[in-house]
């Protein structure tokens, strides 16, 4: 579909950012010829260079490539953490580059999960509370919360450890507790960053068998990973990365 | 500069936005404490010493002992924020120590290392602190200079003050480095690579009721009990200082007013001879002309007739007539002993010191003013000084004795009254009379229910036609409260200064604080927290940062106020303290609030704080 009709399609005008709105999605992530370009001092560095990708709704695809190939930056500018230079960014049909920091903030909360490589909790909340946070933010019904956060605590298998801070877990119990966190407010996108890169190998399995499960409840995953047991899973797309060059790896 | 100087200077230029950041905090505070110091040192002076003229050194010691707490309190404040700036920087470099410490280079090394750098940033930052705290202080001269034209300034730089100034704040500064680096080089580096080990799992803060943003930054400061011990003091502090100032100020200018008005009495009309009256309150008013040694306060014509008391006592509307006989004379200090801990026994003392006051006799048991005296209440064979004549011809009071006319009686109490700058002394009247070989009195005070002009003027009638005059003592008593007045707008500068340095005491620690939680922050907003949300979670980590320690530091200014800095305080109103407790509280909201605005603006306007640099 060419780029104009594609925004025929959509009313993207619209404030609400609720997907579920939008009616039947036809993308989960579409991006037409996106770049993105950092300034280092006088030189301009292109970590992204006319990405095209279309990943539809429960998709699974798989992004890899080599350390500074653009992957965590394709991730953020999916995430709408990051603006690309050009090109459009739809995710969930919306064109996120078009809406101010307070819009792709909610879009984000409802829209996707984020399981970062070095987890990233935060650090002065316990299990159940990172896990909460997200929750609280969307101003979901204050009472069920903690149940609601114990229930996905319990789905990676972490129920046990809620009450603990990130520094009293293990590397991949914190990584579970950040899958439990990517689940919060139910999103139809998740995004992993090296989900595996920090973990031994049965945590690694744990973390891929929790994404796994994630696209059989329906959500778009998109990984970006060196872990060959995560690119060899049946069923999946996989991507290459290389200079900021994205192409389908068949 | 040695190698590993080099390398400490080296490193802080490669984190120019930490080392800014800590610069600019260390400055600023340095800077704020060095002026209030100075500036408030000269206002003191100005204002007790240059403004008041005749005013007591009594009254003005009220003011000062209140005021160099203060400035004490400034001191103290300037020394825990620049130490608790270093120590917090020093605590977040805890990691680079563990990530030294597993890569094999020795203790010594490590610990000198940054010491060097901690020093480095203690000596820039005083060196711009005091710098700074100078200029802004000659500025404030100029500004003072300009304002109160009567006074003569000496500019006399002050040298010692600052070099003592600056002596402390690196000393204090070096050795608060010293224990957070201490202990991150002792402790395995396992555990300093990890920063957030040992936070505890605190319950709930009394905030959590206000929101997910109290919630999360309750949480922030309750299980980072370290990181914001002594921002807590140092914000304590600065409440502190800045409430003390609102609300003791008002109690020491009542307490000043309270005293004036009991030691001259209210409603009252002077009658005496019209050249005596004007000598008198010329010795009272802060703008008359000293006392003229050759009047003659004992002449026969300036002796009040009996008959004249009577009929003044007739008057209706008249309260009470009180009669005093008033002689200006010489007076000597006379001997006294005391116990002396050196030799272990008694020692004399009193140096025989000669010079001149205003010797009032008064009746005790009828006499209209109610004086405020330390000391015990005098008896036909004591005397209470006033607190000038205490301060310039004795060396211990209340055990020596005041010699006049060939007389000595012992001095029972230092007591307040502006009459004559403090230089008067009181006694029984039978006795001044008895001393002056006089019976009768010169001076008769005639308290009124209030000023009404149908009683003035028959008491003028009546003083006129025995060839006397009648002096309204209330302008002088206005005159001496419109001063107390003055000298307190002079001091107001002092609050406004103490919540400016409270403002950058919380916003160093926000600054500081927030930033070296950065990546809490950005992981929030990554998860799809708003930039409003963000503001809300910041400025709450100041309320409950702001609260915990201004509530307590109100709580301590109203009592230190009411029972400790001020002997027999009175409070204006009865609303007073309720209102000024509310109208501080409103402006350490504000404080916290604007804290919060300038670390929210930075942290929003950092387009590189992305999750993606803590991910990969």
């Amino acid at each position: 579909m060419a780029d104009d009709e594609y925004l025929d399609a959509v009313d993207y005008t619209r404030d609400d950012i609720d997907v579920e709105d939008f009616g039947e999605i036809k993308f989960a992530v579409k991006l037409n010829d996106v770049s993105r370009a950092y300034k280092a001092g006088r030189k301009e560095i292109a970590a992204l260079r006319n990405v095209n990708l279309e990943v539809k709704p429960g998709e699974f695809i798989v992004i890899a490539g080599h350390s500074g190939s653009g992957k965590t930056t394709l991730l953020n500018i999916i995430g709408a953490i990051d603006l690309s230079s050009s090109g459009r960014v739809y995710v969930m049909d919306v064109p996120i580059n078009d809406y101010d920091e307070a819009f792709r903030s909610s879009f984000r909360l409802s829209n996707t999960g984020f399981i970062f490589q070095s987890y990233n909790l935060i650090s002065t909340l316990t299990a159940v509370e990172n896990v909460r946070f997200p929750m609280q933010l969307s101003d979901k019904s204050h009472s069920k919360l903690k149940d609601e956060a114990i229930k996905l605590l319990e789905r990676v298998k972490m129920e046990h450890r809620a009450d603990h801070l990130p520094w009293q877990l293990s590397s991949g119990e914190q990584q579970r507790v950040a899958i439990a966190r990517a689940m919060a407010n139910d999103p139809p996108i998740i995004l992993a960053d090296e989900p595996t890169a920090n973990l031994d190998g049965d945590s690694g399995q744990m973390v891929r068998d929790l994404l796994i499960e994630l696209n059989k409840m329906g959500k778009a995953v998109i990984v970006m990973t060196h872990d060959q047991g995560i690119i060899k899973q049946p069923g999946i797309r996989r991507f290459k990365m290389d200079a900021g060059e994205l192409s389908e790896d068949v | 500069m040695s190698e590993l100087e080099t390398y400490a200077s080296k490193d802080l230029k490669r984190r120019p936005f930490r080392s800014t950041l800590v610069l600019f905090s260390l400055t600023s505070i340095v800077a704020s404490t060095t002026f209030i110091i100075l500036f408030g040192n000269v206002l003191l002076d100005v204002s007790v010493y240059s403004v008041t003229g005749t005013l007591t050194n009594s009254m003005g010691m009220f003011f000062s002992t209140f005021v160099w707490f203060v400035l004490l309190l400034v001191f103290v404040l300037g020394v825990v924020v620049v130490s608790s700036t270093v120590s917090l920087e020093m605590v977040t470099r805890r990691r680079d120590i563990g990530l030294m410490k597993a890569v094999g280079t020795t203790l010594d090394t490590i610990f000198d290392f940054f010491m060097a750098q901690s020093v480095i940033l203690l000596l820039a930052s005083v060196t711009l602190g005091i710098t700074f705290g100078t200029l802004f202080y000659m500025l404030g001269m100029v500004w003072l200079s300009s304002y109160l034209t009567n006074v003569q300034f000496t500019m006399d730089f002050p040298f010692i003050q600052i070099g003592l100034l600056a002596a402390i704040y690196i000393f204090a500064g070096y050795y608060s480095s010293q224990k957070p680096i201490y202990d991150a080089v002792q402790e395995s580096p396992s555990l300093a690579l990890n920063p957030d080990v040992g936070t505890k799992v605190t319950k709930a803060g009394f905030l959590d009721s206000f929101g997910l943003a109290f919630r999360i930054a309750a949480k922030g400061t309750g299980r980072r009990v370290r990181g914001t011990r002594r921002t807590m003091i140092a914000l304590f502090l600065s409440f502190t200082i800045a409430s003390l100032l609102w609300m003791g100020g008002g109690v020491v200018e009542t307490t000043s007013r309270s005293y004036l008005m009991r030691s001259m009495g209210t409603n009252v009309i002077a009658v005496g001879n019209s050249a005596l009256l004007d000598q008198y309150y010329d010795a009272y008013s802060p703008y008359g002309t000293p006392l003229n040694e050759s009047f003659d306060f004992l002449e026969s014509a300036h002796l009040i007739n009996t008959t004249l008391l009577a009929e003044l006592e007739d008057v209706l509307g008249v309260v009470v007539v009180e009669s005093r006989l008033v002689v200006y004379s010489d007076v000597q200090e006379g001997d006294g002993i005391i116990w002396n801990d050196l030799i272990n026994d008694y020692t004399l003392i009193g140096e025989g010191r000669e010079d001149s006051a205003l010797l009032v006799g008064v009746d005790w048991e009828s006499t209209i003013s109610d004086w405020y005296f330390e000391g015990i209440r005098t008896n036909s064979t004591s005397v209470w000084i006033g607190g000038t004549l205490a301060t310039e011809m004795f060396e211990d009071p209340l055990v020596q004795s005041l010699g006049f006319q060939g007389h000595s009686l012992s001095v029972s109490a230092y007591a307040f009254d502006t009459l004559n700058g403090g230089m008067l002394a009181l006694m029984d009247k039978s006795i001044l009379q008895s001393a002056m070989g006089v019976t009768g009195t010169n001076l008769a005070l005639v308290q009124l229910d209030y000023y009404d002009e149908a009683v003035i003027s028959s008491i003028e009638s009546l003083a006129q036609s025995y060839g006397f005059d009648i002096f309204r003592q209330e302008t002088v008593l206005n005159e001496n409260i419109d001063v107390i007045h003055t000298i307190w707008i002079l001091l107001n500068p002092l609050a406004i200064m103490a919540l400016v340095s409270a403002f950058l005491g919380l916003l160093n620690y926000l600054l500081v604080s927030v930033f070296g939680r950065l990546r809490d922050y950005v992981i929030m907003r990554s998860i799809g927290a708003k930039p409003s949300f963000i503001a809300k979670v910041m400025i709450a980590e100041g309320l409950d940062m702001g609260i915990k320690s201004g509530l307590p530091a109100l709580f301590v200014a109203a009592l230190l106020s009411i029972y400790t800095l001020i002997p027999e305080a009175a409070v204006p109103t009865l609303a007073y303290l309720p209102a000024s407790i509310i109208t501080i509280f409103i402006s350490i909201l504000a404080v916290i609030f604007l804290a919060s605005i300038p670390v929210y603006v930075f942290f929003m306007t950092r387009n590189d704080l992305r999750v993606s640099e803590f991910s990969s």
